[in-house]
């Protein structure tokens, strides 16, 4: 057993390293199978930093400025699910020839050279203590991203990745200004020192921090990660950026980098929870994520595009993951940390899956996508247990989330914000099942299906692996995974 | 001496504060990006002043990085980008110019309001440093929402980049040499980035002007 | 009659031989300094004196339609615009007649010139004196207004709107008269200045196009003396802008105490101030192409903005250090 920040840094490393292979591969097979090692090898030192923070606690590494605890585990978790699966399905959908938006080796090589870097990017946020460098590597997730958003060179796609590349980085700016406040927080509190920037010491310094000040810090920050969360009324680059990046991507996009904003947004949650009588927090967390569900809602009502209506889903779920923040105490920050991981596991899925449907109906149109059920079942039957999922049905995991953060409403004083919540779902429930009663049994299959992916091992692996999680996550939680999310409970609630 | 080195610190700042301002009411890019490189010397000059004044020898080395990437490499980028790709060099406007100029006014006395009661509190004792930070980041978040033409919204960007430099070191004298760098590190690429876009919206629409991009809605 | 009395005089009338002997080569220097940047040698700076001299010696010719008005007005407009000047601190800390008024009043007086030789050429009933006119008067109402907020940030934190108190209180205060609000109002006046003085970007001073002229337009009526006092006071003018700034931007030097040398070490410092002032517009002027008329708000907006900016930063925050 390896001790101390071996593995957290090979985990971050990893992504890297498997840019430097992809760099010097020459071939399409080898492109792909450096792409699916590297998520593969991402997984396995995943396993060993769990274990790791779950056996002996959090680490710390590079002097304090890299610091792993179960909070960030979780993040990882996510982030390599995803990223793996959404590797996997490249593989299927641009990777091999013959694939549907086969790539030329250099374009391939870039494609895949830009995802492990935003990996990397993405796994320094998860690793990041240093609240500087976590806004660096958020910024820098950004930069990367917009490249990829903008892969089709189309005039949609460039339209939509520089709205996403200006609007986030501005959004971004505001929270760096944030950060700044915060550290002159600490540095009041605590002097001046190389650490006041560190999460660890912040949120040790709790009580000491000035509120005033601390209060002033917030609200820029909260505009700032807000915008990359995707947080209602600032997420009007979200629903371009998703639906115009290849499909892989934004699956990546929605199940794992909006995570990582909202990560952000729970560790300065967690440094306001330690000071006392700070009630801003939990009314900016309250008024965001209501206004997220329900702006969420009435856009999926007329939403006529499927990968935007996916989009605004991911809105929502943002929306009741900050919901269950604003609830708190123990079950609210549970149920929103286990919900982060249930929408990001089936959103990831649905993404990968209606990119398929649109494949083979050649168009993301939702009015013309119809009678998918008669014309291509498979695909179909995995969309209705993806919406049904999405959708909060039991027994799938997006429901027991779910439920579990309306219980805490109910329970701890906030039954209006819950009902409210309720509301909501159920808009976002009868628009959802609308459009996926449109799409697999309505009108006439008049339109000619294609066949889609074909031979898509990669793609049903990394499918079949979130839907499993999706479904499985609902049943049982594993004694590991529940561990590890009473340890982030830990980590924000103290 | 001591004395002479806080007013130049004062005058360089408010320096800072009048080139925002002047960003607004320029119709040329070129003159816009030029505007922003005495910005960002009257930046530098600033730091540098805090460095001799609080001794802090970090912020020599900062003032140096601030000189070099965002007065001189990056207005060098736009300039590049805005002859090769032969941007139409007028900045078209949603607020007309008076109008930019009367917000810029406002954008200073929200900021006053604003952080108005934190200034007590910051590291550098000089009244005016942190209200005059906070406009310039308000000031460049003006231009980036106002302005059609997309090089004008990079400006904006980098604009609100050095209020957030400046606001730092009034408060803090920065975040510290580490994540310092990361940021200088981060705008280049935010520059190097901007520039593949350009290039390839020239391509496809032949021209760059974000007014065009609107046929995302809903 | 004491010294008290006759000192004060004396001082007066040497300002007003500066004052009056600087314009013209304030106006010369900076056609040389065009010309030089346009790659010619330019008139020598003595032009001015002797179009000045040759003119003064000429008749008047007036047109059958015009009026008293158009006999009166250079000699009003000039009368105003020397009326100004004991209003500035030139050499001396108090001014010999500084007491008398205020800045407010210097901003009636270039108004009431502005006012007359603008009503003078529509006498006449000339299509470009009518054209000049109103764009001077607009250009006016637009600066003027602008002019007094201007005044106001600059006597914010001295607490007057006298200029030679504003500049004591700078040579009270040396170096630590230096403050972001200073400098803010130190722009917009600069920005005024080239209005007020129909410099490039706003007029062209040397420009024979009658679409473009505003100040050339108002003035094609009038020759011989009448022209001269006309051409004079446009360096009058400058001078008074100029001195003006000199006064309330850098007022150091300026003499605190009576005494000849004390006298002539001022007259060489605020000779320098004008003249390094002047180059510096002039310099402006090189690298500005004359704008459309309609731009000129966004420039006086541009200088609102400034002195508003100056008078938060002084009341609000407390100017700096």
């Amino acid at each position: 057993m390896i001790e101390g920040p071996f593995w957290m840094l090979a985990l971050l490393l990893t992504p890297l390293v498997g840019g430097g292979l992809v760099w010097v591969s020459r071939t399409r097979a080898q492109l792909n199978a450096s792409a699916a090692a590297t998520g593969a090898a991402s997984f396995g030192f995943l396993l060993f930093v769990l274990d790791q923070v779950l056996a002996t606690g959090p680490t710390f590494a590079v002097g304090g400025l890299l610091y792993v605890d179960a909070l960030s585990g979780l993040l990882l978790l996510v982030i390599t699910l995803v990223g793996l699966a959404s590797l996997l399905y490249s593989i299927d959908y641009l990777g091999r020839s013959g694939s549907p938006h086969e790539a030329s080796v250099p374009r391939l090589r870039r494609y895949y050279g830009l995802v492990l870097l935003f990996l990397f990017t993405m796994y320094l946020v998860s690793e990041a203590n240093n609240l500087g460098l976590l806004w660096t590597a958020l910024e820098g997730t950004t930069l990367v991203s917009a490249l990829m958003v903008g892969y089709y060179q189309t005039r949609r796609a460039l339209e939509a990745s520089w709205k996403y590349l200006i609007l986030c980085s501005a959004g971004l700016a505001f929270a760096l200004f944030g950060t700044l406040l915060l550290y002159l927080a600490s540095i009041r509190a605590l002097g001046s020192g190389a650490s006041g920037l560190d999460w660890t010491t912040l949120v040790q310094a709790g009580g000491h921090l000035d509120p005033g000040l601390v209060q002033l810090a917030l609200v820029f920050l909260f505009v700032g990660y807000g915008t990359k969360a995707g947080l209602a009324p600032l997420h009007n680059w979200l629903p371009d950026a998703h639906s115009e990046a290849p499909t892989p991507v934004s699956a990546l996009l929605s199940g794992a980098l909006l995570n990582c904003a909202m990560y952000a947004l729970i560790r300065v949650d967690a440094i306001t929870l330690r000071i006392p009588g700070f009630t801003l927090t939990h009314w900016l967390l309250l008024i965001f994520g209501l206004s997220s569900v329900f702006v969420a809602a009435l856009f999926i009502l007329v939403q006529h595009d499927l990968k935007r209506l996916l989009a605004y889903h991911s809105v929502e779920h943002m929306g009741i993951i900050t919901l269950g923040l604003a609830f708190g105490g123990f079950l609210g920050v549970f149920g929103a940390l286990y919900h982060l991981l249930n929408h990001a596991v089936t959103k990831a899925a649905l993404f990968l899956i209606g990119g398929n449907l649109a494949l083979q109906a050649q168009t993301k149109d939702l009015e013309q996508i119809q009678g998918a059920l008669a014309a291509v079942p498979a695909t179909a039957i995995a969309l209705l247990l993806g919406g049904l999922a999405l959708g909060g049905v039991p027994p799938f995991s997006v429901f027991a989330s779910e439920f579990v953060i309306l219980t805490a409403g109910f329970t701890d004083g906030n039954a209006w914000g819950a009902i409210l919540l309720l509301v909501a779902l159920a808009i976002v429930f009868a628009g959802l099942i609308g459009h996926l009663v449109h799409m697999l049994f309505g009108g006439n299959p008049s339109r000619h299906y294609l066949p889609g992916l074909r031979r898509a091992v990669g793609a049903s692996i990394g499918v079949g692996l979130l839907m499993a999680l999706a479904l499985g996550l609902g049943l049982f939680l594993p004694n590991p995974l529940s561990q590890l999310l009473h340890g982030a409970v830990q980590a924000v609630n103290g | 001496m001591t004395s002479f080195a806080t007013l130049a610190l004062d005058l360089a700042a408010a320096s800072a504060l009048v080139t925002a301002w002047i960003c607004l009411v320029h119709r040329r890019i070129t003159a816009l990006v030029d505007t922003y490189a005495v910005q960002s010397a009257s930046l530098a000059v600033t730091e540098g002043l805090i460095a001799y004044l609080y001794s802090a020898p970090d912020l020599y080395l900062l003032a140096l990085l601030t000189f070099v990437v965002n007065a001189l490499v990056l207005p060098g980028v736009l300039r590049r980008v805005v002859r090769a790709l032969r941007v139409n060099r007028m900045v078209n406007t949603y607020a007309s110019v008076r109008v930019s100029a009367l917000a810029g006014l406002g954008l200073l006395l929200l900021a006053i309001l604003v952080v108005g009661p934190v200034v007590p509190y910051a590291e550098v004792s000089s009244a005016g440093l942190l209200p005059i930070a906070t406009a310039i980041l308000l000031i460049g978040f003006f231009l980036l929402i106002s302005r059609e033409k997309a090089v004008t919204q990079v400006v904006g960007l980098l604009v609100m980049n050095n209020g957030i430099l400046l606001a730092g070191i009034a408060l803090t004298y920065g975040l510290g040499l580490f994540v310092e760098l990361a940021l200088a590190a981060n705008l280049l690429v935010l520059a190097i980035v901007a520039r593949i876009f350009l290039a390839r919206m020239k391509e496809s629409f032949d021209h760059v002007d974000v007014d065009a991009l609107r046929s995302l809605e809903g | 009659m004491s010294l008290r009395v006759v000192g004060p005089m004396v001082l007066l009338l040497l300002e007003y031989a500066f004052v009056l002997a600087v314009g013209p080569l304030l106006l010369s220097l900076g056609r040389r300094v065009k010309a030089r940047s346009q790659g010619r040698t330019g008139s020598p700076l003595l032009q001015p004196y002797r179009d000045l001299w040759k003119l003064l010696g000429k008749g008047a010719i007036y047109s059958d339609t015009s009026s008293w008005l158009t006999r009166w007005a250079p000699a009003v407009s000039f009368a105003a615009l020397l009326a100004a000047v004991p209003l500035i601190p030139w050499l001396v800390l108090p001014a010999p007649l500084g007491y008398v008024g205020d800045l407010i009043v210097l901003v009636g007086l270039l108004a009431l010139s502005r006012f007359i030789v603008a009503l003078a050429a529509l006498d006449a009933g000339s299509t470009f004196g009518g054209m000049g006119s109103s764009r001077d008067m607009w250009m006016g109402a637009l600066a003027e207004p602008v002019f007094l907020l201007v005044i106001f940030a600059f006597g914010g934190p001295a607490g007057s709107t006298q200029a030679d108190v504003i500049a004591a209180r700078g040579v009270a205060l040396g170096l630590g008269y230096l403050s972001p609000p200073l400098l803010l109002a130190v722009v917009a006046y600069v920005l005024l200045l080239l209005v007020e003085t129909g410099r490039l970007p706003v007029d062209n001073p040397a420009t024979h196009l009658e679409l473009t002229m505003v100040h050339e337009a108002q003035t094609l009526e009038y020759t011989g003396r009448d022209l001269a006092l006309l051409e004079w006071g446009q360096g009058l003018k400058l001078a008074l802008m100029l001195g003006l700034l000199a006064a309330l931007a850098v007022p150091w030097g300026l003499a605190t105490t009576w005494g000849l040398l004390f006298l002539l070490a001022a007259l060489a410092v605020t000779s320098l101030k004008l003249l390094g002032g002047h180059l510096f517009v002039s310099g402006l002027e090189t690298r500005l192409a004359k704008w459309r008329l309609f731009r000129v708000p966004d420039l006086t907006t541009l200088a609102v903005v400034l002195a508003f900016g100056s008078l938060a930063l002084t009341y609000v925050v407390g100017g700096g250090a």
